[in-house]
């Protein structure tokens, strides 16, 4: 709740700033956290999926990692499949023995493979999507009928021409 | 994931229970009751009756020369006639652990289990998403692999994805992820035109789990090939000559085996066969009394099914004549050649006169080409001499303006 | 986050008015440049991991002085999804917190079946010494072996030295005997020696019975001397002696197959 006050400007007072520069977050602090690691190179994203020992010290560091339960290959394969691997074992007791922070990424790849509920993202995001190709279809219907119709002005205008030869 | 598990497993013991046909017997092969193959396979008088058909070829087949990626060098010794016989012995011991026969099994239910359905999470992605689970203890069998599909169902994998996920994630050597090639059939057809179906056999069984649906498939088709182009001496003394002998006998397709066997002469093997297919066909409308001798059982065979008799001809052959088929060719070959001789005993001599006709080492293509008859230096004269002096003011013009002449004529 | 975003939402409806038109706009253009067929390849539009950089300086260093605070700009959200998300997120977030009870009850349940890591480690360090007692055995046994072996090896040593030891011994005993013997006999024949009383009598014999080793031999023992040996020496010895033995010795001395029958004759008696 604390944080609801940062983002109205007008209200500001230097006690609220002191609390501001904490370095550590309450919330997260001294919990282990469980997110995607890039791993990959150029154009070719790779992610492991790693145990950090604290969300405030950043994953853009390999000795920062605790342990690897698991890698996501975001790139379709020839047969149109990502590949998660996940250690399942392990991250059940990362999430219960030491109660980690998950990253969204990883409690959406958890909701998708069915060991947590589906994250209420891959619900929006899912919801987008068919708005999205329902709006493509309308469009595509639409320029179908703008074609034919245009077609049939032709036929209709050729047809004019042959009919009265000049 | 794990909710699902005991389910999962549950769902697959009592597909497996639950089984009408086996995928073993052809539909075309006349069987309307079921079989437990696997349970068959694993009997104790088949098994026996599959290890004395398959020969023990040390020499020729178990240790002959390959390519591996082992450095051996060949290793000699003198020795005493005892000890040679004692190290046969030992090879043949070996040998044994290595013609350990392919098991047979039923393949895996193609069917997948569907786990949840979210109509809501329908378009969430493009791509299916698949799950391994990679916990230590986990074998290739019984790992976890799930299947998220585009429209938000999440299913296990069917086999085929299974065992890619296992090859994915546990690599072993020759073992690529995607089947190679030589599964498909131009690639396949081209090395079963080159005599190798052990290698494509052995390939498949490492590649490949022994109840994998596209395993048991192949060595299927690869069977059949055998059995239809009479190649069985390819796979004779191999691993895989037990599945394949009860693959036949299974489908009540033995004659041409037994012709096989016969054209070698080895009367003991086709009373086997026949013995198998009774012990694999108990339907089967061939009686064979306890004490029957060997050539008694392929007797009343070749009697009691007059359909086969034109598929057993080097076997009746062998049992009226007592000759193996090496014989009976050896005797036509000679006959061949005794009448080709004949032959050119008629053969007109060629000379100049008949060069150029239909008599001569051109035959019927004289029509077409005219003949050129170019003599030799020692044998031509006055005519090569003079042929010389003409070519050496114009060089090979000249002969290739002879050449435009000849086609001139033509 | 989503605190933000309502809050924003609320303050300032006027840009965000703005920004909605804006990015719909971008997203039919991105939509249109594709055909009815990519439909599916142009869904995506997460992609996870390949964000630009944030600007300034890596987010593990403190932050300066004069940044009083952290101004967090939410991305903005359709209203719609902010509602959906909030009772869903709240649905959410319970499981969650129940799914890590289930999870450490699991792992608690595990550990008190005996499949817990302590369980596990228990029985390592119980396989563990158990095969420490089972190759302390195996080493004991061996060791027995090995001493009994090396008894017997002692043994057999010492015997052997012990042969050779005797052996040698008996030699040398030889060795003496014959020394012994030798310098007896040199004693008995050191009567016939020259000595000072002697020495001209001495001379005398041998000038008397000269012994004279310039001879041919044959293989069956004939000697030819040539020239033939003489008393005392007269006029000037020759010099050249080379091509004395330059002849055929059978023709002078008797046929060669007499020289042979002669040989025969020998062996006979």
């Amino acid at each position: 709740m604390v944080f609801l006050l940062f983002s109205d400007f007008a209200v500001y007072e230097p006690h609220q700033v002191l609390e501001m520069r904490k370095l550590v977050i309450p919330k997260y602090f001294g919990r282990p956290s469980i997110g995607l690691a890039l791993f990959g190179c150029t154009n070719r994203p790779f992610y492991h999926v790693c145990v950090f020992p604290d969300r405030a010290l950043g994953r853009r560091y390999e000795g920062n990692i605790l342990e690897q339960v698991g890698t996501f290959d975001p790139l379709p394969n020839q047969k149109n499949e990502k590949l998660v691997a996940l250690n399942f074992g392990r991250l059940k007791y990362w999430i219960g023995e030491r109660n980690a922070h998950i990253s969204v990424p990883v409690l959406e790849l958890l909701g998708l493979s069915g060991l947590f509920p589906i994250h209420p993202k891959s619900f929006i995001r899912a919801k987008d999507n068919r708005a999205l190709i329902a709006d493509q279809q309308l469009k595509a219907v639409a320029e179908a009928a703008d074609a034919e119709k245009l077609n049939e002005e032709q036929v209709s205008s050729g047809a004019t021409s042959t009919s009265h030869p000049q | 994931m794990f909710k699902f598990k005991p389910k999962i497993s549950a769902l697959a013991r009592i597909s497996s229970e639950i089984r009408f046909s086996s995928q073993w017997i052809k539909a075309s092969s006349s069987s309307n009751e079921d079989i437990n193959v696997e349970k068959l396979f694993v009997d104790q008088e088949v098994q026996k009756l599959l290890t004395d058909l398959t020969e023990i070829d040390l020499e020729h087949k178990v240790f002959r020369p390959r390519r591996t990626s082992i450095q051996q060098r060949s290793h000699f010794a003198l020795m005493t006639e005892e000890r040679l016989e004692k190290t046969r012995e030992r090879m043949r011991e070996e040998a044994r652990r290595f013609l350990q026969f392919v098991p047979v099994k039923e393949p895996r239910e193609e069917s997948v289990q569907i786990l949840a359905q979210d109509s809501e999470l329908k378009d969430f992605d493009t791509s299916k998403f698949v799950f391994t689970d990679i916990t230590f203890d986990a074998t290739d069998q019984d790992r976890t692999v799930v299947v998220r599909e585009p429209d938000g169902t999440l299913r296990t994998a069917n086999p085929e994805e299974h065992d890619r996920m296992n090859r994915t994630y546990y690599q072993k050597p020759n073992r690529p992820v995607n089947a190679p090639a030589l599964f498909a059939d131009p690639y396949l057809q081209n090395a079963l035109d080159k005599n190798e179906h052990e290698f494509v056999l052995d390939w498949a069984c490492w590649f490949y789990e022994p109840d994998d649906p596209s395993y048991i498939r192949l060595s299927q088709l690869v069977f059949d090939r055998i059995n239809e182009s009479g190649k069985f001496h390819v796979i004779t003394s191999t691993r895989h000559f037990g599945p394949f002998t009860f693959f036949l006998a299974l489908n009540d397709n033995i004659p041409k085996l037994l012709n096989y066997f016969g054209g070698l002469g080895r009367l003991a093997d086709c009373a086997n066969l026949v013995r198998l297919q009774k012990a694999v066909r108990p339907d089967w409308r061939v009686t064979i009394a306890q004490g029957d001798s060997d050539e008694k059982i392929v007797k009343d065979f070749i009697k009691q099914n007059a359909r086969f008799r034109d598929h057993i001809g080097d076997l009746q052959a062998f049992i009226s004549t007592g000759k193996v088929k090496s014989e009976h060719e050896a005797e036509k070959h000679f006959g061949l050649r005794e009448r080709l001789g004949r032959v050119d005993k008629r053969r007109v001599r060629i000379t100049s006169g008949n060069i150029r006709g239909n008599e001569g080492p051109l035959g019927e293509l004289s029509d077409e080409y005219s003949v050129k008859v170019v003599k030799s230096e020692g044998t031509g004269g006055s005519d090569g001499a003079e042929k010389k002096e003409e070519g050496r003011g114009r060089g090979r013009w000249r002969s290739r303006d002879q050449n435009t002449d000849d086609k001139k004529k033509e | 986050m989503i605190f933000f975003a309502i809050v924003n939402f609320q303050n300032s409806p006027k840009m965000l008015g703005s920004r909605l038109s804006s990015t719909i706009t971008t997203g039919r253009c991105l939509l249109a440049a594709t055909s009815h067929a990519e439909v599916t390849g142009s869904i995506q539009k997460r992609q996870m991991g390949r964000r630009q950089p944030k600007q300034g300086k890596p987010p593990i260093l403190p932050p300066s002085k004069k940044v009083l605070y952290h101004v967090v700009h939410a991305a903005w959200q359709k209203p719609e999804d902010v509602e959906e998300l909030l009772w869903r997120r709240h649905a959410y977030n319970n499981a969650v917190v129940s799914l890590r009870e289930v999870f450490r009850a699991e792992i608690a349940q595990n550990a008190s079946h005996g499949q817990g890591i302590e369980a596990m480690k228990e029985a390592e360090a119980l396989e563990f010494d158990e095969l420490i007692l089972e190759n302390q055995k195996r080493n004991e046994a061996k060791r027995a072996a090995r001493e009994s072996r090396e008894s017997e090896a002692t043994k057999e040593t010492k015997r052997v030295i012990l042969d050779e030891i005797h052996v040698e011994l008996e030699k040398r005993n030889l060795e003496k005997k014959a020394a012994e013997e030798e310098v007896k006999r040199a004693i008995e024949r050191s009567s016939g020696f020259v000595d000072r009383e002697n020495l001209e009598k001495k001379i005398l014999e041998a000038l008397e019975k000269p012994t004279i080793y310039d001879f041919a031999i044959d293989r069956a023992g004939n000697k030819y001397f040539v020239p033939q040996p003489v008393k005392y020496q007269e006029g000037t010895p020759t010099r050249q002696k080379g091509r004395l033995y330059d002849q055929t010795l059978g023709t002078q001395m008797g046929m060669m197959e007499e020289a042979a029958g002669g040989e025969k004759r020998h062996l006979e008696q």
